[in-house]
Formats: C-alpha cells, structure tokens, sequence
C-alpha cells in the first residue's frame, strides 16, 4: 500500500461510518487534536462524527532530515466520534484490518497511555495501541477540553501515518515509503525537513517570536469580546505553534515555560467557553430533535 | 446503642462476578484485585450474606470475584436498642411519658411493644427487632452494582451518558448466584450470563453455568484467568528462550507482572537485534528493552548483554514470525536512532559542553549549572583537602566536577533522560579521561533513589555526590523552598536520602556536617548568589531534615532485621545536633546489636531509676571518703572503672565495647538502690549518693540519651510506619 492508499482506505471507512470528511486545517498545528473539528466540536451536547488527516508540527522533533525516524513535519490521520460508540474498539480494529492488519495474526495491544495537553486544558484516558511492539495510534476518550468536562464523552483516535506506512511497506527510513507508485516520501518532504530544521532551530528571531505571541494573544482576546469564537480560536492556535518554535530555539527557561503555556490554555479556555455559548445561542442545530421535524 | 445477635443459616452458595472492560492499565491489576476482595468481603458480611471465601483474578479485560460458601438468605439478626430509662419513660401511674412515646416512634414501633432491659446502671426501656432473612439472590441486586461502583482506581474516566466512573469503559457484566443471574444494571448495561473469550483468538461469547464450566470455557477461547497461572506459563517460556540461548535473566518483578497483566493468553517470544548494538553502553539497549517496549533482556553468565531478548505476546499467531520481525524492527529503529545520536555526540567533546551549561538554569534563584558545577568542584575540593587526599585525588575530583553535568546537553540523555550520568560516563571513557573520573560521572547521581543499594563505589564519586547534594539542599534551604508536607518539587529529600546513605561510608569518618554546610553557603556568596538565609540558620533547618532522613535509612535498613526498626533507640542517638553521620550510625548499630540481650532492659531500667532521681539540674563532686555502705563503695569503684574504659573506647569508637562496660554498672546500680536510701536525713550523705549518680548518667550520656529508650513490652516490637521519601 502506498502512503495515499493508505489514507485512502482509511477515509473510506471512516467515511462509512458516517463521519465528515473533514480537511486539514489550515493553520501550523502541533496535533490533529488543535483543529476546530475536533477541539470546538468535541465541547457541548450536540453528536459530531469526523475524520481528516492533518499536518502536524512538531519544530523541537526536526533532524535536518538525517534521522530516519524524525521529523518535525508529519501527517496524522484523526478521527472523532461523539459521543464514544460501545463498539468503539471494534470499529477501530475493523479499521485496522483494511489496513491489512488481522488481530490474530498481529500481536494488537492495547497499552495504557493517559494523554493530556497543557496548551488546551485537556485530557483524557486510553491507549497507545501496539502493533507487534510498535506505537501506531493514540486512542484516547476526552474527558476534559478547554477546561471543560465534557458530556458527551468523545472518542478521538490518532493514527500515525507515516509509521504505519513504513511497517506496511517494510521500509527503515520514513524517506523511503512510496507516497505513490513513482515518489517517494523523501522526494516529497526531504528539503521541508532538512529547510524547516534549519528554519527552526537556528534562524527564528526569539526576540520577535515573543512580540508577535503578545500581539496574537490580544488579538484573540479581541475577537472573543466581539463575540467571535471560531477567528479568535485561530489566533489561540497561532500562539501556541509560536510557542512551540521559541522552544525549539531552546530559548524559553523552565518557569518561563510554565507562564507561556498558561497563557496560551487560558485562551484554548476563553475560546472553548465562548464556543460553547455561540453554539446555545444557535439552539444546538446538530442535537437531534425530538417529535415531528418536517424534512423539506 | 445497639447490641446485634446473629445466627448462621447456610447452604453455600456460589457467587460469581465478572466486570468485563476496555483494557485497564497492567499497573492497577494488582491492587484493584486486593481491594476488590477486601471490599466484596466486608460488604457480603455487612449485608449478612458473609462468603467462606472470596477470591479475586484478573486479565486485561475482566475482574472477576469467585465468592464460596455464600448463604442462600440473610442470616438473621436480632437487634436490641435501649431507650431511656424507665423512670424517665413512665410516670407514677406506669403511663408511657413523651420520652417513651418519642423514642418507640423513632424506633418505628408502637409504644406497646417497648420492654424493660435490667442493666448495672438500671432499668431502661428497649426494643428487639427482628431482621428480615432475605434471600441473597434479592441482596445481590442491590450489592453487586455497589460493590462495582465502590473500587477506585488512580485515575477514573467516564464513557457514556450514565456517569459512572472506573479505570476504563466496562462492557459486559456476567452475574450469577449458583448458576442463576443475579440481574441487576450497571452503566447502561444488564448482567448476564455470558463470558467473553480472548478478543483476537476467540472473539465471541458463551453462557456460563458454574465455576469449573467457566474456567474451562474461559480457557478453550484463550483466555488464562488466573494471573498466577499466567505468570508460571511466562516464566517456563523465560526459562525455556535463556536456556536455549546459554542466557542469564535477571529476576525483574515489575516487568515480569506488566507482562502478566497485558495478556490474557501469554506467548513468550524470542527476538535479536545486531550484534553492532552491543558497542553502544549496554545501559542503552536495556532501557529500549526494559522501560520503553517491556521485553527481557538476557546476557551471559558474566554479565554482559546478549543480542537478544524475549517478550511476551498475547496471540498465539499463525504467522509468529511476523510478530517476532515486527518487535524487531521496532527496537532496530529505537537503537538506530541512540546510535545516531551517539555518534552525533561524540562531534563534541564533553569539555566543549561543559562550556554552555551557563545556558541551562538550575534554579532561577540558584543561577546555571555551570555555576552549580564550579561550586561542586570547590566544595568537593574544599572536603577532599580537609580530609588529607593528595594532589592526585584533587585534580581527580576536580575534574569529574567540571564534567559531571556536561551529559545533559546531548542528544542521548534528550532521549533517554534516566541516563544521565551513565552516558557522560561513557562518553568520558571515549574521551580518554581518567577511568576513575569517568565512572564518578555516571556515580554521582548514586544512589539514584530510596530503593537504590548502590551508592558510589569510587572515591571521586563519593566526594562528587556528597557536595552535589549538599550544594542543592543549602541553595534550595538558602532561598526558602524546603519540602514541606507532601510538596517537595525538587526532590530534596530523596537527595537527603541519598546523602545520608554515602556519608555512612568510612570514607567519612569524621565529616562534620555543620562546617560542610558552612562551606557550601559560602561558595554559593563567592560566586554571587543570593541566599536568603544565613548559614547559622541553613544549618539549623537541615540538621531535623537530616535526621529524618537518617531516621528513614535506618528504618529502611532494619527492615529485614529480626525485630525490625526502633525508633527509640534511634532516637536515643539522633537526639542530639546531627553533624557525622557515621558516627551516629555507628552508635545506632552498637545499640541495635545488643537490645535484644537478655540483660539490656535491666540496664535501660536501672539506668532510668539512677537518671530519675536527680533533681534537674543538680551538680555535685563525688567525695569518696563520705561513703559508708559497701554497696555504694563497690558502686563507685565500679563507676570509675567504667569511666576509665569508657573514655578510651569513645576515642576508638568501640561503641558495642561501651555498651558492654556501661553493662556491667547494672548490678551495682540495681545493688545500691536496693540497699540505701539515696535521699538520706545526712544531706552530705544525700548530696554525696546523688553526685554518684549524676557522674554514672553523666558517662552513659556520653554514648547517647538512654532515656529515650523504652522497655515496656508492647513497644518492644514497634515498627514505625514508613517515612514518604
């Protein structure tokens, strides 16, 4: 299976299974969990089903594109569902299997692996799940967004893309997977790696880092006074990529560290609360309603 | 108040319980099992369905409860309360007062039915009621979703709109009472009667009807119930792949349980990796084994790494070679990527890194780790030349000093942070440094934690850790963050442990821990450190931090020893202002070597009775001409025999010998308190007796506060819970 095929197997069974097929986001994010679709759906009462892959950043992770298991830019294919089915685990198993992985011949394991993200006042319980050792997908029931209990509980699977391809396609290094019959991987990413590492750890101006995280933090509060949830969200994800990037400078000291990523929590917070009040105020349109409801 | 009766009536009955789950982390097996019978236990009593026996197992996905000898109804219970007393219940006229109306209708019973109870105290009304014998199928119903409900675990989650909360989603309930269902709902689900198999091998459910069925059932869909059972077929797999490769496996409990409580039908397997591995420190491909993948390692029968290790599957599949490859190829990738760094790091030698420790802060108000390792290396010195070393031993420690911290800025200890020390060590070696200032690298981060029986073996590394540790427990007492109560962010008192653990090296035959601390204030002030504290007053907060500290080890340590840990006798020699450990712990061990003879309570006892009877604060001399009785003569001389022997043997810290001497004052003691009257009509006399016996406490002070030791009996045995370190 090449990379593209796998995504694409992946997108029509989740697609089966009812979920938007959402797109990237088009913002630098450090996880598929930052994307609207799932950290604004996942808050209020109303079902919301979707899967999308996205890019994911992560500047700290670059090698200059030397190590064959690193990178900074990566894919993650994610998929939500809420609230969390009871079959959940077979759904994701049957998944699996279109991959090409059977249960009993793979050695699939469930390990504990409790996920929590500073940056957005989340967590949640689950698994990392193994597959005959390797870590293949982050699978974890939220239990709290943006401070927020959450009711209902939504599942959110991870899916890493790239490990999965390399296992499937028996290859060593992430630069050599078929994207497709004729390029690789490598020929698609290999300059961002070794572009962005450069980029990243030795060219971003601390200095000027720090004033623009300043300034998109006050933009986004901004747009929460004017009752804007969904742009001041983006300015919140902004932040926190900033963030990410004065860390791969190494330039931020341990309790300036700490300070940074309240900062940016307590916007993914104000933003969360915000969206949940937008959504009351709309009447909750994805609740489904109860007696007669005339379709047009 | 209540008095309860209580009669058995019971066929035995069968219960069995299993809560099938979304898998619940290896870790919380173990406990929750305990709890689970605790609980289940105690509730089936309480509701006076008590089992014969209870008994608990556990996979991944299931907790079950297997509980025998179940009554098939409530044992009855009579239950008598008492009211208020008759005279208060009834007037002259034998008419039931307001008292007696009010308590039979808190009671729930007409005022008729109250009896009169003869107690010692008089006559009070009471009444009996009877319990209803309900059948226990009926109490079940009610019990076992409570029991469910009742088992906490570190971190609960909720998965459905029913807001229950357990470790992970509970799935299926299987609830019978000698093979009928007990029904009951839980989370949205009904109990039943159907168990699950394992949930690759045999995905499917099958109804269950009595315990030897289920286990047999359980066992044909591949699913071991038993932990027990599991571990013994892991074990025999261990010992089957070691032998085979002429192996060594070192007995690993916690790896061992984790792979126990990931597996409902365990598959131990064999993997290798390349041989070119092996170059890397041994340190690193054991911590991709052990920590990050939880397989086995094996060596040979010296020790070293072999390149291979097991690991326990939970399938047994019809491609195992695919498993096997798949495991492989996940540690080639872990171990490529150490090589790579590895071979990145050595483009930088560790004088280089050393360099830019300025750039990586220790503690905002304690400065850099450079500065934190210029001050090791002076205070590390400073204690070195105090001690007599030579320049050889200087430039040593000096060295290593400079070195210790550079490791922190490579790549490996980024990527396995547990290494610290261990990869500075290697890359020292490679660097051609003296061997022994490679090893104090890796050494000075020993012991690493309470559980540790490791400190450093090497000269350099006991120096290197001593100031290493006194320095962070000055600068964090400096600027006022000790531990206090469960909060010790910095871990301060695991590096208390630690200190106190190495200084008990003869090494550190006279250390003084009080002028150690003095010095370690004033490199903090040379190199322009605030502290907010004075050294009088640094040294006046750690010396109780460290006796707790000493106090934890000894107990640590006495753990094993037949009569395990006394505080008391402890606490008869930290009592006084900690300053050399050793000495201290020598006088600990003295004491402790010789408590349980026969005629050490005499001493303690006689020892008190001698310390009692002084007035506080007495002072006198001894005129020996003023005895007249033989006893205290015979006392006196034996007094000054002891003192004289005692004095040479506090010079050579012959503690066991003084305790012997201090022995044979008992006799006299005993003798002359028999025989005279200490506080005679002659205050000459009077005052003559007493400065004998301010000389003999005197002398036994000199070895420690006997007052603080306890003969009676039921102390004797004490065990002082374990301190949190």
């Amino acid at each position: 299976m090449t990379f593209q095929e796998i995504i694409s197997a992946l997108q029509e069974f989740w697609a089966r299974q009812g979920c938007v097929l959402h797109q990237p986001y088009d913002l630098e994010v450090g996880a598929g969990t930052f994307h609207p679709a799932t950290f604004l759906r996942v808050l209020g009462p109303e079902p919301w089903k979707t899967a999308y892959v996205q890019p994911t950043r992560r500047p700290t992770d670059g090698r200059y594109g030397e190590n064959p298991n690193r990178l900074q830019h990566y894919y993650q294919y994610q998929v939500i569902l809420k609230p969390s089915p009871e079959n959940i685990q077979d759904l994701y198993l049957d998944s699996l299997k279109k991959l090409g992985f059977d249960g009993r011949v793979h050695d699939i394991r469930f390990v504990e692996d409790d996920w929590e993200s500073p940056t957005l006042g989340a967590w949640g319980l689950g698994w990392e799940v193994r597959l005959n050792g390797m870590e293949i997908t982050q699978f974890t029931y939220f239990q709290e967004v943006g401070g927020v209990e959450l009711s209902p509980v939504s599942v959110e699977l991870t899916y890493g893309l790239e490990r999965l391809a390399m296992y499937l396609q028996g290859v060593d290094s992430v630069f050599d997977l078929r994207w497709n019959a004729t390029v690789t991987y490598g020929d698609v990413h290999h300059q961002t790696e070794i572009q962005f590492s450069k980029h990243n750890f030795e060219l971003t101006d601390p200095k000027d880092i720090r004033e623009v995280f300043g300034r998109w933090e006050s933009q986004c509060k901004t747009l929460l006074s004017a009752g804007l949830p969904l742009p001041a969200y983006d300015y919140c994800v902004k932040t926190s990529h900033l963030f990410n990037l004065l860390d791969a400078r190494g330039a931020v000291s341990v309790t300036e560290r700490a300070g940074l990523i309240a900062r940016v929590r307590d916007l993914a917070k104000q933003c969360a609360g915000a969206y949940r009040e937008s959504r009351e105020k709309l009447g909750h349109p994805l609740l489904p309603r109860s007696g007669t409801r005339v379709r047009s | 108040m209540k008095r309860t009766a209580t009669q058995t009536d019971s066929r035995g009955g069968e219960l069995l319980l299993e809560i099938g789950t979304e898998e619940i982390p290896s870790r919380v097996l173990p406990p929750a099992l305990i709890e689970l019978k605790e609980k289940a236990a105690r509730m089936l009593s309480d509701a006076r369905i008590p089992a014969e026996r209870v008994e608990t197992f556990a996979t991944p996905r299931r907790l079950v409860v297997r509980a025998t000898g179940v009554p098939t109804h409530q044992t009855t219970q009579v239950t008598e309360v008492t009211g208020p007393p008759r005279s208060a219940a009834y007037d002259a006229e034998g008419r039931p007062t307001a008292a007696a109306i009010g308590f039979a209708k808190a009671q729930g019973v007409s005022v008729e039915t109250l009896r009169i109870k003869k107690t010692e105290k008089g006559d009070y009304v009471s009444v009996v009621q009877k319990q209803p014998s309900l059948p226990s199928s009926r109490i079940l119903k009610g019990l076992l979703p409570e029991l469910i409900l009742s088992l906490g675990f570190p971190k609960m989650m909720r998965w459905n709109g029913q807001g229950v909360r357990f470790a992970r989603p509970i799935r299926r309930i299987l609830a019978l009472l000698d093979g009928r269902v007990v029904p009951f709902h839980l989370a949205g689900l009904p109990s039943g009667n159907r168990s699950w198999g394992h949930r690759f091998m045999a995905n499917r459910s099958f109804p269950v009807k009595s315990w030897d069925g289920y286990c047999r059932d359980l066992k044909r869909h591949h699913v071991i119930l038993d932990p027990a059972e599991r571990e013994q077929m892991i074990r025999q797999g261990l010992v089957k792949f070691t032998q085979h490769k002429r192996g060594c496996l070192a007995e690993d409990p916690d790896l061992l349980s984790q792979a126990v409580f990931l597996t409902e039908e365990p598959v131990v397997m064999l993997g290798g990796f390349d041989k070119k591995y092996l170059d890397l420190p041994p340190e690193v491909p054991i911590t991709v084994m052990k920590e990050h993948q939880g397989y086995f390692p094996i060596t040979k029968m010296n020790g070293t790494l072999l390149p291979y290790f097991l690991f326990v599957s939970n399938v047994r599949s019809k491609d195992s070679g695919l498993v096997r490859a798949g495991n492989e190829r996940v540690i080639r990738a872990r171990l490529e990527d150490a090589r790579f760094y590895f071979e990145q790091d050595k483009k930088q030698t560790l004088n280089e890194r050393a360099g830019q420790l300025g750039g990586i802060v220790f503690h905002q108000k304690l400065g850099s780790v450079q500065k934190k390792a210029e001050r090791i290396k002076e205070l590390a010195g400073a204690l070195l030349r105090e001690s007599g070393r030579g320049e050889q031993e200087m430039s040593r420690v000096e060295k290593a000093a400079l070195l210790c911290k550079a490791d922190l800025l490579t790549g490996m200890v980024r990527e396995f942070p547990s290494l610290q020390g261990i990869v500075g060590r290697e890359y020292a070696r490679i660097q051609g440094e003296d061997p022994e200032v490679a090893e104090a690298i890796a050494e000075h981060y020993f012991p690493r934690n309470a559980e540790d029986q490791n400190p450093p073996k090497t000269l350099t590394g006991k120096y290197l850790t001593v100031a290493d540790r006194l320095d962070t427990l000055v600068g964090f007492f400096g600027v006022d963050l000790p531990p206090s109560g469960s909060m010790d962010p910095y871990a301060l008192r695991r590096q208390g442990l630690g200190l106190v653990h190495v200084l008990l090296d003869e090494t550190f035959k006279g250390f003084s821990f009080a002028k150690a601390v003095e010095k370690a204030v004033g490199l903090y002030q040379s190199h322009s450190i605030r502290l907010t504290r004075d050294a009088r007053a640094i040294v006046a907060a750690l010396q109780p931090f460290m006796v707790q500290r000493m106090e934890t080890f000894l107990n640590r340590q006495s753990r094993n020893l037949t009569g395990g840990y006394r505080a008391d006798l402890a606490d008869a020699v930290l009592c006084r202002p900690f300053d050399e450990p050793l000495d201290l712990y020598k006088r600990f061990a003295a004491l402790r070597a010789i408590h349980n003879q026969p005629d050490f309570d005499p001493l303690i006892v006689a020892f008190k009775r001698a310390s009692r009877i002084l007035p506080a604060g007495f002072k006198g001399t001894v005129h020996p001409e003023t005895f007249k009785e033989p006893v205290e003569k015979d006392l006196y001389q034996s007094f000054l025999g002891a003192e004289k022997q005692v004095g040479g043997l506090m010079m050579k810290r012959d503690y066991l010998q003084v305790l012997q001497v201090l022995s044979l004052l008992r006799r006299p003691i005993d003798n002359f308190f028999n025989a005279v009257m200490v506080m005679d009509k002659d205050p000459e006399v009077q005052k003559n007796r007493l400065a004998l016996l301010q000389g003999i406490t005197e002398l036994f002070s000199r070895f420690g506060d006997f007052t603080r030791v306890t003969v009676e009996e039921q102390n004797k045995k004490e065990v002082k819970p374990q301190k949190q370190d």
